[in-house]
């Protein structure tokens, strides 16, 4: 059982088998635009602001750095540090880009957590259409507070 | 360096009955040199057992045993055996009528030499 999961109906069973299976610490899936559209482990919808703006950087820089380096964009990234990593990836549901960060500690390892990831990405994958409302595209802001307020409940 | 390594993973795949060799990164479980055999997912086989062997040590640790030094996984179709060095797990993925005994001397050899 894993507690601390708040995500969109049809992320939430994919989104918890990865916690549960790779033994991350803290995972988040959002839009490439830094919109959040699942989460475990965190416990503000400020660190979760935070690590949406972060990973959405993350992501334009790597993608124009790899544009520029071998003309195709990164699909991963990893981080590792002495006692924590952090992996993202690239994968899509229902037709439309998803990043998944992941951050985890000496209890996993990047193998696991990029094992866990494939089958991640192909649950996800197999999401028809049907099944995902996508809010249309607003600006950043009111995108990222409407996500939060979904997954936190507004703040006061 | 890394022709060091091929070697190690080159004499384990010589003995009769292995399948598959490998060197994997203890902390991140990749693939360093060798693969999993035919037909087998080297990175996923590199994970799961990196993953088993540092469990292993942990419980082990935890029990007074000390340290693992050699783990073996029985399953249906074969053994999967690791033991590790430093830094490096290694890896052997074998048949189930394999010499345990004897590749159990050459992985614990092969962890000396690296």
């Amino acid at each position: 059982m894993i507690a601390g999961a708040v995500s969109a109906p049809w992320l939430d069973a994919p989104l918890r088998r990865f916690v549960q299976d790779s033994r991350v610490q803290r995972a988040i899936v959002l839009h490439p635009d830094g919109k959040v559209l699942g989460q475990f482990g965190f416990n503000s919808a400020a660190e979760v602001m935070t690590a949406c703006a972060l990973a959405a950087a993350i992501n334009a820089s790597g993608r124009e750095l790899g544009r520029q380096l071998g003309g195709r964009p990164f699909l991963g990234l990893h981080q590792g540090g002495r006692k924590q990593g952090v992996f993202m990836g690239a994968c899509s549901a229902a037709g439309r880009e998803c990043l998944l960060l992941a951050a985890f500690d000496r209890d996993s390892t990047l193998g696991l957590v990029r094992l866990y990831f494939a089958e991640f990405r192909d649950s996800i994958g197999g999401v028809e259409e049907q099944g995902v409302e996508w809010e249309p595209p607003r600006d950043l802001e009111t995108d990222l507070n409407s996500s939060l307020d979904a997954l936190f409940g507004p703040i006061n | 360096m890394m022709q060091a390594l091929e070697t190690v993973v080159a004499r384990l795949q010589r003995q009769q009955g292995v399948v598959g060799a490998m060197l994997v990164g203890i902390d991140d479980g990749m693939v360093i040199a060798g693969d999993a055999g035919p037909g087998r997912d080297a990175d996923t086989a590199a994970a799961l057992a990196a993953s088993l062997f540092r469990r292993t040590r942990m419980a082990s640790s935890d029990a007074g045993l000390g340290d693992a030094k050699f783990v073996r996984l029985e399953a249906d179709r074969g053994h999967m055996c690791a033991t590790a060095h430093g830094d490096v797990v290694i890896v052997a993925v074998t048949a189930s009528t394999i010499n345990l005994g004897k590749l159990r001397l050459e992985m614990l050899s092969a962890a000396e030499s690296l």
